[in-house]
């Protein structure tokens, strides 16, 4: 048996499978809620624990996707289009004007990050039309979904089955007796 | 440039993982790293857990690929290019009115790198559910096996 009692997810490192927005340490402890919840025992059945959180992360993050990508606060950057805007904003300028946008361009802050504003029914028609415009990365999000929560029905179903089957190998095979076959035959006969 | 660093990743995505990797994973199979002479001449035992740690490590690399690509919402690529563009519009073609609207209908095509983006998700959950699926097989090899 490996020696990865302590440290449940030694193999891969789960940082590498996390987003910038997510905590390694979140997950470990995550791992640690299941590992007790699921009691597996050996490493294939550690595995599978892993696993099935792996599915429930993949879930819960296309879910966070879809509901950033319908933030209707949210701005369309187009950066091609940010481009011809500058470009031709300074056109227009006066040369004087050009020189001081930019002795002050170094100071310009970046933008605070929008939050999402919470139970607005006046944004409904912002959102499907946040929707409409996004169809095609909502089609993959949402298969994503699909398919994780496929995945995770699997994972749990191979993980009951080598339970099952660890089960079934403690419980000793029964006798076969020669009274028994005796008494059988006078039965029928 | 685009086909070419596309390709590349993708075979990044699907290669052999390596041996290191493929014999922690039997390691962590069998409880034990087998021996150097056991794995030249495998026994059916060794060789469907050999093929289960190989799908285990195909299948985190795929994750990984996986999960890098739904941080992805642009291509690379295009960027670049945009950037390229945007410095000679500066520079050489401010004086050319062709060039200049050449350079802005580029500039407009910012659905190619989006529609790129998507391609890469799409074809990151493709490869995981083919490795997940090659994996889940080769699990039930290994348990017939035990």
């Amino acid at each position: 048996m490996p020696a990865d009692i302590t440290k449940p997810s030694r193999l891969p490192n789960p940082s590498r499978m996390l987003l910038a927005d997510e905590s390694a340490e979140a997950y470990d402890t995550l791992l640690t809620e299941y590992v007790e919840d699921l009691s597996p025992v050996g490493a294939l059945e550690r595995r599978q624990v892993e696993l099935i959180l792996r599915c429930d992360l993949d879930i819960d993050r296309q879910f966070r996707m879809i509901a950033q990508h319908l933030n209707p606060l949210g701005e369309e950057v187009s950066r091609g289009a940010e481009m011809v805007r500058e470009w031709h904003r300074r056109e227009l300028m006066h040369p004087s004007a050009l020189n001081k946008l930019d002795e002050e361009q170094g100071e310009v802050l970046p933008a605070e990050p929008l939050t999402l504003p919470e139970g607005d029914e006046r944004l409904t028609p912002l959102i499907a039309q946040r929707y409409a415009q996004r169809r095609e990365l909502m089609e993959i999000h949402q298969r994503e979904v699909a398919s994780s929560e496929r995945r995770r029905r699997q994972a749990i179903e191979l993980l009951f089955k080598i339970q099952d089957r660890r089960n079934y190998e403690a419980i000793p095979d029964a006798e076969v007796l020669e009274a028994l076959g005796d008494r059988g035959q006078g039965h029928n006969a | 440039m685009i086909e070419g660093r596309d390709t590349m990743r993708r075979h990044g995505a699907q290669a052999r993982p390596a041996e290191e990797d493929i014999l922690l994973y039997l390691e962590r199979i069998l409880g034990a790293r087998p021996r150097a002479a056991d794995l030249l001449e495998p026994g059916r035992d060794l060789a469907a857990a050999l093929q289960f740690a190989e799908c285990e490590a195909r299948l985190d690399r795929a994750h990984r690929h996986y999960v890098e690509a739904q941080g992805v919402h642009r291509h690379d690529d295009f960027d670049h290019l945009q950037e390229n563009l945007e410095d000679l519009m500066y520079f050489d073609w401010i004086e050319d009115r062709v060039k200049r609207e050449a350079a802005r209908r580029i500039m407009r095509l910012e659905h190619v790198s989006k529609r790129y983006a998507n391609h890469e998700k799409k074809l990151a959950g493709r490869y995981l559910r083919e490795a997940q699926s090659r994996r889940d097989r080769a699990l039930e090899h290994y348990l017939s096996h035990l």
